[in-house]
């Protein structure tokens, strides 16, 4: 143990300088020591936090330099090799989706069923630009969004599954699904599309699904409803 | 009572959030974690597997420990969590430390050990320094008749009685309707401390030990409280370190949350608290210490006024009683939340939370040296200050994630003055691999050639 002339304080951990005013502290006596400890107890060190610290931010850093830099490497190649067309963006875009992906899985905290469900929906939206910016031929509506939502289909099962004492939990996954396979159909009628019928697939498929889910659950799927929507 | 970590077969049991609680799933992420710790330092280093099993064996009698948070489409909600008990880990991390609950089998709260240390963390949402503490004792009881299985043979293996497991929303209880809604809470501006930031993520913790009886003959010389006294020499302590004693557009306005608990013969297990703030605006001529502390006790003794605590709870309750409001899909609502939290956020510079006087059975006293709380950091608030007291020794706890530390040095310097000198302990020092070896080593050959001598 030390004291701090200056700040008229004893320094549990026998510091050198003072940790607040960085004064050069005097050694205590055994007899003062002593005396301290019975007035104060004898304190309880703190660990080396700083390093675990540094280590997580210290992969993601990797991680980001590797795309970083693969990304770099393959604009070269593609400026070199085909430069009329330009597939590098591609690689690009693909990087930057997958380090966000990365980063909402590790940091964003929610519970599975919730970032499954927002990272459909998140996937549904990208289709619908992309078809829309790349010439609008109306795959996203027809095949790719209904396709995601009969995976989302086969993913509420596996995880009803998977936690079969709460598989009333995922009720509200269905039932987004079930609007959006709804929402689906309404906009492939408005817009005309050609073929609607894996959009009437995935309604049908997801629509009975929610209805047996809704008839065999009776209360377990009412009361989980009661919790969700409850004002 | 369901046996914990075992599969529940009925319906889970799940609760509203409370008035206060509603506002942290919203705001809280890394970096701004809205989770507090309490600690206490045993006389003795901590047996991690006896620490477990006392874990599993008081979560069975702490329902309101066991929740999960949930989305729900207009509401976040608690409900019953049947996952295991988080494993009781070696403190790894700073204080305060973000619980990321779904890596943490959902749960809100997260126990840590380190040496003699037992760290208690919650998420603020879950319940309030009542309520940690509570938790914590009976932890901390649990461990001990384990520890000391024939010493605390007479103690009865089961939580305390007297210890209320009341979960009722006390806000929505003693919210009176038609109030009138002149409340604490400004919406001028305060003064926010800034400075050289620590890196993302780490926080520094200066604990200042205290006997109570020289800081209440200090407090004493101004005719003041405890609380009142810190919490000016607090004040006093930003106006002197940060604005160097000189004038400032903004005051300086310290958050003192305020245990509704006593007002309102409450005994809930849920966050039951309002603020009221310290204000001291500093003008051209420097202003003395002892002024501070009047101007401070007297802010502070007005608003602790019981009209005015009723006007606050009674103005918070309102937003959240509105009909209009309430059937808001959530993430309408959690825009608006962030939205007022963040302009309400700017109207505070710094909190000091008193946590109170912790009282254990006799039988366990001579097993527990010291508990102390600290405060993870909120926006605009890079300082905060904790106080706990027990066995005649109160800790003042100060987090920061700024690297100047001038400001507890005026904090501890101006007490001292008075006459109440602290000890202090910092998570600065670290001693590095091999260095507590060596000191060791050294302090046995000077005890050893001492001996020859």
């Amino acid at each position: 143990m030390t004291r701090c002339p200056q700040c008229r304080t004893t320094l549990l951990q026998g510091t050198d300088t003072c940790p607040l005013c960085h004064c050069v502290t005097e050694e205590l006596t055994e007899g003062e020591q002593e005396s301290a400890r019975m007035r104060y107890g004898g304190g309880a060190p703190y660990p080396n936090a700083r390093r675990r610290q540094r280590l997580i931010h210290l992969w993601l850093r990797i991680i980001l330099f590797a795309f970083i830099s693969s990304e770099a490497i393959l604009i070269v190649i593609n400026h070199y090799t085909t430069p009329h067309v330009w597939w590098s963006a591609i690689t690009g875009a693909s990087f930057v989706y997958g380090y966000l992906f990365l980063l909402y899985w590790v940091r964003r905290d929610s519970g599975f069923a919730a970032k499954v469900g927002l990272q459909m929906l998140f996937t549904m939206i990208l289709l619908w630009l992309i078809d829309r910016f790349t010439g609008d031929y109306g795959w996203a509506l027809t095949w790719a969004i209904p396709g995601v939502i009969l995976f989302g289909d086969g993913m509420v099962f596996f995880l009803m599954m998977l936690n079969r004492s709460r598989w009333f939990s995922y009720t509200l996954l269905l039932l987004v699904l079930g609007v959006c396979s709804a929402l689906i159909i309404v906009l492939d009628i408005v817009l005309k599309s050609k073929s609607i019928l894996l959009p009437i697939i995935c309604v049908v498929v997801t629509g009975l699904y929610l209805i047996g889910t809704v008839l065999f659950g009776e209360r377990a799927v009412s009361r989980e409803l009661g919790r969700r929507f409850h004002v | 009572m369901p046996k914990h970590g075992k599969k529940l077969k009925k319906q889970p049991a799940w609760a509203k959030l409370d008035n206060t609680a509603l506002l942290f799933p919203v705001i809280s992420r890394e970096g701004m974690s809205s989770v507090y710790r309490i600690s206490v330092t045993l006389t003795e280093d901590v047996i991690p597997d006896l620490l477990q099993q006392s874990v599993e064996k008081v979560l069975e009698g702490f329902l309101m420990f066991r929740m999960r948070l949930r989305m729900g489409f207009f509401w976040y909600y608690f409900e019953e969590n049947d996952r295991p008990v988080p494993k009781v880990r070696e403190e790894e991390d700073f204080p305060g430390a973000y619980i990321n609950k779904s890596r943490n089998n959902h749960y809100m709260f997260r126990v840590t050990y380190y040496k003699k240390r037992i760290n208690l963390e919650v998420f603020h949402a879950l319940t309030d320094g009542y309520g940690g503490l509570v938790f914590l004792k009976e932890l901390v009881y649990q461990y001990l008749r384990l520890a000391h299985p024939d010493d605390l043979a007479g103690e009865k293996d089961r939580i305390s009685s007297g210890v209320f497991m009341d979960q009722e929303d006390s806000y929505l209880k003693n919210y009176k309707k038609g109030a009138s809604h002149d409340t604490a809470y400004g919406s001028r501006k305060a003064l926010v401390i800034k400075g050289e930031t620590r890196p993302k993520g780490e926080m520094g913790v200066v604990h200042g030990y205290f006997v109570i009886d020289e800081l209440k003959a200090a407090a004493k010389k101004y005719g003041l409280t405890i609380n009142q006294y810190l919490v000016g020499n607090y004040v006093y302590a930003i106006y002197r370190e940060y604005l160097k004693g000189g004038p400032s557009k903004l005051p300086i306005s310290c958050c003192v949350p305020v245990d509704l608990r006593a007002r309102y013969e409450s005994h809930t297990m849920k966050n039951f608290f309002v603020m009221i703030a310290a204000r001291f605006q500093p003008g051209e001529e420097t202003v003395s210490r002892e002024e501070v502390l009047r101007l401070v006790a007297e802010n502070l003794k007005e608003q602790m006024d019981p009209k005015n605590l009723d006007n606050i709870l009674s103005y918070n309750v309102s937003n959240e009683q509105n009909a209009f409001l309430r059937p808001i899909p959530i993430f309408i609502k959690n825009i608006a939340i962030r939205h007022v939290y963040m302009a309400s956020a700017d109207t505070a510079t710094s909190t000091m939370t008193n946590v109170g006087n912790v009282e254990l059975k006799e039988p366990y006293r001579k097993y527990v040296e010291h508990f102390y709380a600290m405060l993870a950091m909120s926006r605009g608030q890079n300082i905060k200050g904790a106080i706990v007291s027990y066995g005649g020794t109160l800790v003042v706890t100060f987090t920061s994630c700024l690297t100047d530390l001038s400001i507890q040095k005026r904090f501890f310097q101006s007490i001292a003055k008075d006459g109440a000198e602290a000890a202090l302990e910092t998570n600065e020092y670290i001693p590095e691999e091999g260095e507590e070896e060596q000191l060791i080593y050294r302090k046995k050959k000077k005890e050893k050639k001492e001996k020859s001598k």
